[in-house]
């Protein structure tokens, strides 16, 4: 039952060798094919009701160029002649449309590949079965962890994958990889005081016993938050964010920072290059490289090998983010940052994993020995997708939080809100800590920083 | 194009032999077009279609989810197997029933869209010459970055299951959406409007791309001259648009009959208790009202009728799958919904939006008299504890009913018991929003397209937070 049938990276080349051969006559000036295959498995249980999916989702995106005209297309096939039929399609889009000035040409090859991310085998033999038992005694561990479990939600995700670029300019390379996750969370109950607490794991790997751990942790996260008081008043001071949950507030990070924003006037950091937008003590790269790497991959989304690219050196900004219409503009190549959220879209910039650099060697609990007075965020947040990128205001709730005075936590907060601004934030950066943790976007460390307000 | 409905018969024929209790087959062929403007320049032209068949099993008290883009009996009956397989490896631990209630068959009634222009029968030339009106009316020197995006998606979807249910419907939505970036005295501001529908292109023939781009300008200049307040409790007035996100978010999602059946949600065990004010209605539907996305069908094939959550306060009813209906002993909603092929339906939101009440807009704003203004929703996030955070696209300070000066990014929060409970007055007119970019998130499943919206409410008192 489901053996995992994801073509090669080889596979994908020769057919799009095959398509750029078969229509080098439909009057196309360039031709690329994004080919992606995954096959995926998703388990959910909210508390004792389950639902699973399987599936090979593949498809093809295409652009056609004629001079400073591109059209794109996508089709769910991996059928030569319907691939042949939407090369057709992507050409008549470009040869109707209007130019496009700032498109100059599909990237070049570049030498350098790195080793890529891990693919590991046993992700891709484990069964369907075995997965799905895997979570039930995950759950079954979770509420085994205390009396005062009530409720367990969660989920666990197995991707197998390849994807291919193959240009008319002579790039034809691809990568695989393997993805498993797991996150849960957890409702406890003790006389009236309900509580809420998650937590996650994704690797490249698979690890059953941090698989099986994951509701275990959810609940003793929730069960610290008995006993919990609101602040009462607003409160302005430091902030520790724990490693889990930095990106809910760095995330504008990758939207001033890629070029594609930068050149159309929506970053903040437009003819930043070279000028402080950060603290002192931060310290920033984009690595593609890193083996453990979720986002690591041989190549980019346009075939473009990928690399450690430094963002932020001591706070200042060092450069900007580039797949190759960005790069081009400005004379040029591509850093390898060119992403596609499925075969569905053409690429655009963005991160492969950030990893951020610690100041020192503890952990997050030296980091909480610092403040004065503040707040300990260390998971369950809400609404950090409503910060603006551009204005950088953030309102961030979290359910698992706590009041930290004089260095000590002294007590867990029913629900506390951190407001800020972004472009701040980065500016009061007060220590990194040296307990990074591998999450969707990289290697994050829990930090500390200071000035922001909580209610 | 392969005969779909012989290779769904195919699937419900190979499940049943297989061993599954029950079958659905869906299918889909669906096209997308989306077209990125940067200034009066076009980007990228985005055109897909993505046709793929999924398969639900239910065996015993377990159900399976499989899906496949190969439209071949091959394919097919490998995908039906790994279905049939899953539904029997989680039998051991599914402790709650998966199994379908029953269901008798109705049509959909409410509103049908008309659909006058359909997208397919425009050139992209057409809808290039749509966006750069808007474009055009707007650019100006004060302009730092402009970005349109124009999309469409339809398409068709095929529905049968092992007891002879067949349903095909066509969905469709058009919008335009509006990113706007000025500099004014130095001072950077941004604002975006949006707006999509059920419909074809005549859509914009009524609401022109030069007042969308307008709007979406107006807020950009507000921004620059916003002022900030100090956070803390105030009067408050939802503009429909952000009605809906309230109705959406603060509520909707509590009454997803998954979270509801497993006693997830806090609105679990509380029909017929009052939860908010007599001026507190909540319906969700799969009738558009007027610009929401229209859904005749939901992926069980259940028709998407009209729900009555909120009744003066009163809870009255939850949204099910078929699956959740039978645990709860409960009638099937409709609301069963998949983004895509990729994946299996699973309770979700249509048309979201708060009813209408007796007074008139003027009304609301001198009911209220001081306090917050919000106009439009930035989108937010309810937790399963009823704490929302939701943001607002254009906020103003009011005083004696009069909208005074903007106010910088907005936040609303607080729990939602609380929130219904001081709902105070409703406007006559309601006005339901769809998008053509963005949607709702739940599952992993994002964005899938819904509607929302609302009259003008005039709240008592909410928490908010102001941008600094």
């Amino acid at each position: 039952m489901n053996e995992i049938s994801v073509p090669s990276v080889n596979e994908l080349i020769e057919i799009g060798s095959r398509i750029i051969q078969k229509t080098k006559d439909f009057g196309l000036d360039e031709l690329e094919l994004y080919f992606s295959a995954t096959d995926r498995f998703s388990l959910r249980i909210i508390t004792n009701y389950v639902t699973t999916s399987t599936g090979l989702d593949q498809g093809v995106g295409i652009r056609a160029v004629i001079g400073k005209k591109v059209g794109f297309t996508s089709i769910s096939s991996f059928d030569i002649e319907k691939i042949e039929e939407a090369v057709k399609i992507a050409a008549k889009i470009a040869k109707n449309r209007p130019e496009d000035p700032g498109f100059h040409h599909l990237p070049d090859p570049q030498r350098g590949l790195n080793q890529g991310g891990i693919y590991d085998e046993e992700i891709v033999s484990t069964s369907l079965s075995e997965l799905v038992n895997i979570s039930g005694k995950s759950v079954d561990n979770g509420f085994k962890t205390s009396e005062n479990v009530e409720k367990i939600d969660f989920s666990l995700g197995r991707a197998v994958g390849a994807f291919a670029v193959v240009n008319s300019r002579g790039i034809d390379e691809g990568d695989r990889y393997t993805v498993i996750y797991s996150w849960s969370t957890a409702k406890t109950k003790k006389n009236d005081d309900v509580t809420t607490g998650s937590e996650f794991f994704v690797g490249r790997k698979m690890n059953r016993d941090e698989i099986l751990e994951v509701p275990v942790e959810a609940v003793k996260n929730a069960e610290e938050m008995f006993n919990g008081k609101k602040l009462g008043e607003a409160v302005a001071g430091q902030i520790v964010l724990y490693n889990a949950v930095v990106q809910d507030f760095l995330w504008p990070l990758e939207f001033n920072v890629s070029a594609r924003n930068v050149q159309d006037g929506r970053s903040r950091f437009v003819e930043k290059i070279g000028e402080r937008v950060g603290s002192e003590n931060f310290n920033i790269i984009n690595d593609g490289t890193i083996p453990e790497g979720i986002r690591t991959s041989k190549v980019d989304g346009e075939g473009i090998p990928t690399r450690k690219l430094e963002i932020l050196r001591n706070g200042i900004l060092q450069s900007y983010i580039y797949d190759s219409y960005t790069a081009h503009k400005e004379g040029r190549t591509s850093t390898g940052n060119a992403a596609r959220r499925n075969f569905e879209t053409p690429p655009s910039p963005s991160f492969n994993n950030i990893y951020i650099a610690s100041t020192f060697s503890g952990d997050v609990n030296d980091l909480i020995k610092e403040v004065d007075k503040g707040v300990f965020i260390k998971g369950f947040t809400m609404g950090s997708h409503l910060t603006d990128p551009l204005k950088g205001t953030f309102s961030i709730t979290s359910l698992n939080a706590f009041y930290i005075e004089s260095g000590e936590i002294k007590y867990p907060l029913k629900s506390v809100s951190a407001s800020g601004n972004f472009f701040d934030l980065i500016r009061n950066v007060l220590k990194i800590a040296n307990d990074h943790r591998l999450t969707f976007n990289g290697k994050i460390p829990s930090m500390l920083f200071d000035n922001v307000t909580f209610i | 194009m392969p005969d779909i409905w012989r290779l769904l018969q195919e699937a419900i024929d190979y499940g049943i032999d297989y061993g599954a209790d029950f079958i659905e087959a869906r299918a889909e062929n669906m096209r997308r077009l989306y077209i990125h403007m940067e200034r009066d320049k076009v980007r990228d032209i985005e055109s897909g279609e993505l046709i793929g068949l999924g398969v639900t099993a239910v065996v015993k008290n377990a159900r399976g989810y499989a899906f496949t883009t190969n439209l071949t009996s091959e394919s097919i009956k490998k995908a039906v197997k790994d279905a049939v397989e899953s539904a029997k490896a989680s039998t051991k631990i599914a402790e709650l029933p998966a199994t379908p209630a029953e269901y008798k068959p109705r049509n959909y009634e409410g509103y049908m869209p008309q659909v006058n222009k359909h997208p397919k029968d425009s050139e992209i030339s057409d809808k290039i010459e749509l966006a750069l009106q808007g474009i055009k009316e707007v650019l100006s020197s004060e302009i730092v970055s402009l970005r349109t995006v124009y999309g469409e998606i339809w398409g068709d979807k095929y529905f049968l299951n092992s007891e002879g249910l067949k349903r095909f419907w066509n969905p469709i939505m058009v919008g335009l959406y509006y990113f706007v970036v000025v500099r004014r005295n130095g001072v950077i501001g941004n604002g975006r409007e949006d707006m999509s529908a059920s419909t074809g292109l005549e859509l914009f023939d009524k609401h022109p791309p030069e007042g969308i781009a307008k709007t979406a300008l107006r807020g950009a200049r507000e921004v620059t001259e916003a002022k900030t307040l100090q956070s803390g409790k105030y009067g408050f007035i939802a503009d429909p648009s952000f009605a809906g996100v309230l109705a959406h978010e603060s509520f909707g999602h509590l009454t997803e009959g998954d979270y509801v059946a497993t006693g997830a949600s806090i609105l679990a065990g509380r029909l017929n208790e009052k939860l908010g004010s007599d001026y507190a209605n909540i319906i969700e539907s799969g009738d558009p009202v007027n610009y929401g996305f229209w859904l005749p069908y939901d992926d069980e094939g259940v028709d998407a009728k009209k729900v009555t959550l909120l009744k003066n306060g009163v809870l009255v009813g939850y949204l099910h799958a078929r699956s959740t209906a039978k645990i709860m002993n409960m009638e099937p909603t409709g609301n069963a919904r998949a983004i895509n092929y990729r994946f299996p339906p699973i309770v979700r939101m249509r048309n979201t939006y708060f009813g209408a009440g007796d007074m008139t807009k003027e009304e609301i704003f001198e009911l209220v008299g001081k306090g917050v203004y919000a106009e439009g929703g930035g989108g937010g996030q309810t937790e399963d504890t009823g704490n929302f955070t939701f943001a607002a696209n254009r906020a103003y300070w009011v005083e004696n009913g009069e909208i005074k000066y903007p106010l910088k990014s907005v936040v609303v929060r607080g729990h939602i018991l609380d929130f219904l409970k001081n709902v105070e007055g409703a406007s006559r007119n309601v006005i339901v929003e769809t998008s053509i970019l963005g949607g709702c998130g739940k599952g992993g499943q994002s964005p899938l397209p819904v509607g929302l919206g609302g009259p003008y409410l005039a709240v008592k008192e909410a928490i908010i937070s102001f941008g600094r």
